[in-house]
C-alpha cells in the first residue's frame, strides 16, 4: 500500500526527513515512532500528498504522489486516505453530521445520513449528529474525527497522535476504534506516536530516529 | 458543491457579520440608486414638461421662478401682467402661438390654469372626452388629475384660493365639461378653465384689471426667442425668460449637492467593501486550521478559494440587492411624503439600465474585497498549518 524510495524532504535549508526505503502491504497496522522532530508528521504529510519531497517518491497504492497534478492528488487523498489528526479539526460552523456529509461529498460518495448516523453509532457517539463540533468533550471530538476519517471508506488511514491529547480510557477506546474500522474496510493503518501507550498494540513499527 | 455548503455554514454561524456587511452596502447602493431614479427622473420630466416653449413672458422677477411656475407648476408666480400686453406679444412676427395663462387658485393638489386651447396645443395635449370650456367657470381636467379626483364629466367643484390647496374656498362652482388625453407632461396634473373663470372668481377688481400671469410663448425658429427676449428684457417692464436656459443654470445649481450626495453613496460602498474584506480576512485567520483541513480532506485549492470568495460575492450579492429595492422604495416613499415630488411625477416603480452600473458596483466592491484573503487562503501550505495548534 505505502511505497517509500529514497525520500528527502527539505524545509528552509534544512533537511526534516530522510528515509531510504520503506514499504507498508495492504491491510497492515504500522505505528511510527520518534521524538518530536524527527519527522512523524513530515511523513505523514508526505504520504497523504500534502507536501511535495524535495528528493524520493512516495507510492500510494501504486500510485505515484508526485507525478499527479494537485487537483488529482487531492481528488486522490479525498477518496482513498483518511487523516487523524492530534486535536481534532473540524469545520467550526457545520454540526458533526454536516462535517461527515462534507467528508463524503470530497470523496464523490453519496452523503447518505443513514451511513452516517449508523457509523457515528458505531463509534459510540451516535447522539451527537446535531451537536456543534466545539460543544463535544476531547474524547468524543476525537471518536467523531475518527469517524470522519473512515467513513468514506478510504484504502489508507493515517492518524497524527491520535491519543496524546486522551486519557487512558479514551486513548485506549480510540485505538481499539481505529483499529476494528480499519479491519472492517480493509484499510492499511498508518499511526504515527510517541505515546508509549501504544507500542504494544503494533507488531510493525517504524522508528524514524533509529532509520 | 463543496464550497457552497461551507459558505453556507459560515453565514449561518454569523448571520450578525453577515447582515451588517451587507447593510453597510445596502446604505451606499440605496443612496446612489435613489439618486440616480431622481435625477434621471427629474431630468425626464423637466424635459418634457418645457418641450414646446421656447419663451416664458411674465411681471418682473426673478427669471427661474417665472419658468418654475408658469412651465413647471411648482413655484409662487411672480406677479401678473396686463391682458392686453400678452395679447400684444401675440402679434409678433416672430410668435408662433402665444397662451397666456393665470394661476392663482388650486382644486387639492391640483392647480387651477386660467387658459384657453393654445396652451392645450403648447402642451400637445388634446380633449380626449367630453369637450373643451367654453363659457366662464367651465373645466378641463388633465388626465392625471382627473384620475386624482376621481371628477367626471358634469361634476362640479369649487377652487380655493392659493397653489396648494387648503386655502379659501370660492363660492363659484366649476362643472367639468372634459378630461383631456394624457401626455406624461405637467398638464396631466392641472385643471384649465376660461381665464374669465380665475377674473370672476376674484371679485370686481380683478374683473376689470383683467390680467394674466404669464405668457407661454413658442416662436417660429430658435433664434426669434432669443431676439425676443432681449427686446422684452431691455425694452419693458416684463421679464422673459427661457425655459432651457433657466434648466441648465438650476442643473449648474443642483448637480453640486448631487456631486456631494454620490460622493457619499461611493464612499458608504467603499466603507461595506473594507468591511467584508476585514471580516473575511480575520476568519482566515481564525479558519487558518479550517482551511487546511479542507485541503486534507481532499478539497481542491480552487475550492477553499471559491469558499472565501464566494461569501464575499454573496455578501455583496445581497447587500446590493436590497440596496437597489430599497433605493426604489426611498424614492416611492418620498414621492408620497411630499406633494411636490409626486406632482412631479417622481416614482419608485421604474428601472433604469444604469442601475446595473450600481449593481455591478456593489458586488464588484463586495467580490474585490474578498479577493486578497480568497488569494491568501489559495496559497496556504497546508503541512505548515496543519502543524501549528488548532
Amino acid at each position: 500500500m505505502i511505497d517509500v524510495e529514497n525520500l528527502r524532504v527539505r524545509r528552509g535549508g534544512r533537511e526534516v526527513l530522510s528515509l531510504q526505503g520503506w514499504r507498508l502491504a495492504t491491510g497492515e497496522a504500522a505505528l511510527l515512532t520518534g521524538p518530536s522532530g524527527a519527522g512523524k508528521s513530515t511523513l505523514l504529510n508526505a504520504i497523504a500528498g500534502l507536501l511535495s519531497p524535495t528528493q524520493g517518491r512516495v507510492c500510494v497504492d501504486g500510485a505515484d504522489l508526485a507525478s499527479m497534478n494537485e487537483a488529482t492528488r487531492d481528488r486522490f487523498r479525498a477518496e482513498h486516505i483518511g487523516i487523524v489528526f492530534q486535536s481534532a479539526r473540524f469545520i467550526r460552523a457545520m454540526t458533526v453530521e454536516e462535517n461527515l456529509a462534507l467528508a463524503l461529498r470530497l470523496a464523490r460518495k453519496p452523503d447518505d445520513l443513514e451511513h452516517i448516523l449508523s457509523t457515528l453509532a458505531r463509534l459510540g457517539v451516535a447522539d451527537m449528529g446535531k451537536r456543534r463540533p466545539h460543544t463535544l468533550s476531547v474524547g468524543e471530538a476525537q471518536r467523531v474525527a475518527i469517524a470522519r476519517a473512515v467513513i468514506a471508506q478510504p484504502k489508507l488511514i493515517l492518524a497524527d497522535e491520535p491519543t496524546s491529547a486522551l486519557d487512558d480510557a479514551n486513548a485506549g477506546g480510540a485505538m481499539d476504534i481505529l483499529f476494528t474500522e480499519a479491519r472492517a474496510c480493509g484499510a492499511t493503518l498508518l499511526v504515527a506516536s510517541h505515546d508509549a501507550r501504544l507500542h504494544s498494540r503494533f507488531q510493525t513499527r517504524l522508528d524514524l530516529a533509529a532509520s | 458543491m463543496i464550497a457552497v455548503s461551507v459558505i453556507l455554514a459560515n453565514l449561518r454561524d454569523r448571520p450578525a457579520t453577515f447582515a451588517l456587511q451587507a447593510f453597510l452596502l445596502a446604505i451606499g447602493v440605496a443612496m446612489a440608486t435613489a439618486l440616480l431614479l431622481f435625477s434621471a427622473q427629474s431630468e425626464t420630466r423637466l424635459a418634457r414638461d418645457a418641450r414646446g416653449v421656447d419663451l416664458v413672458i411674465g411681471a418682473k422677477g426673478s427669471p427661474l421662478q417665472l419658468v418654475m411656475s408658469a412651465v413647471f407648476q411648482a413655484d409662487a408666480p411672480t406677479g401678473n401682467l396686463p391682458f392686453e400686453t400678452a395679447m400684444r406679444l401675440a402679434t409678433d412676427q416672430r410668435v408662433a402661438i402665444a397662451a397666456p395663462i393665470g394661476l392663482g387658485d388650486a382644486f387639492g393638489a391640483h392647480r387651477i390654469v386660467g387658459a384657453d386651447e393654445r396652451y392645450l396645443s403648447l402642451a400637445g395635449a388634446r380633449v380626449g372626452a367630453g369637450r373643451l370650456h367654453r363659457a366662464p367657470m367651465e373645466a378641463v381636467l388633465g388626465a392625471a388629475a382627473a384620475r386624482a379626483t376621481g371628477l367626471r364629466i358634469g361634476d362640479r367643484f369649487q377652487g380655493g384660493h392659493g397653489l396648494t390647496g387648503g386655502g379659501d374656498i370660492h363660492a363659484d362652482e366649476y362643472t367639468v365639461t372634459g378630461i383631456l388625453t394624457p401626455t406624461g407632461a405637467v398638464i396631466d396634473r392641472v385643471i384649465v378653465t376660461p381665464l374669465e373663470s380665475l377674473w370672476s372668481t376674484h371679485g370686481a377688481a380683478a374683473e376689470a384689471a383683467k390680467e394674466t400671469t404669464a405668457v407661454l410663448v413658442r416662436t417660429r425658429t430658435p433664434f426669434a426667442a432669443m431676439s425676443l427676449q432681449r427686446e422684452i428684457n431691455a425694452d419693458t417692464a416684463l421679464v422673459a425668460a427661457r425655459p432651457a436656459e433657466e434648466m441648465a443654470r438650476l442643473h449648474v445649481l443642483v448637480a453640486t449637492g448631487a456631486d456631494v450626495m454620490q460622493a457619499f453613496a461611493v464612499v458608504m460602498i467603499m466603507a461595506a467593501a473594507l468591511s467584508v474584506f476585514v471580516t473575511l480576512l480575520s476568519a482566515l485567520r481564525d479558519r487558518r486550521g479550517e482551511i487546511a483541513l479542507l485541503r486534507a480532506m481532499g478539497a481542491t485549492r480552487s475550492s477553499v478559494f471559491t469558499v472565501l470568495l464566494g461569501q464575499g460575492a454573496l455578501t455583496a450579492f445581497f447587500g446590493t440587492l436590497t440596496g437597489l429595492l430599497a433605493g426604489h422604495v426611498l424614492l416611492e416613499a418620498l414621492s408620497h411624503a411630499s406633494v411636490q415630488a409626486r406632482g412631479f411625477g417622481l416614482t419608485g416603480w421604474a428601472f433604469d439600465p444604469r442601475e446595473l452600473w450600481i449593481a455591478g458596483a456593489g458586488v464588484g466592491a463586495g467580490v474585490l474585497a474578498a479577493l486578497g484573503p480568497a488569494v491568501t487562503a489559495y496559497r496556504t501550505d497546508i503541512s505548515v498549518t496543519l502543524a501549528e495548534a488548532p
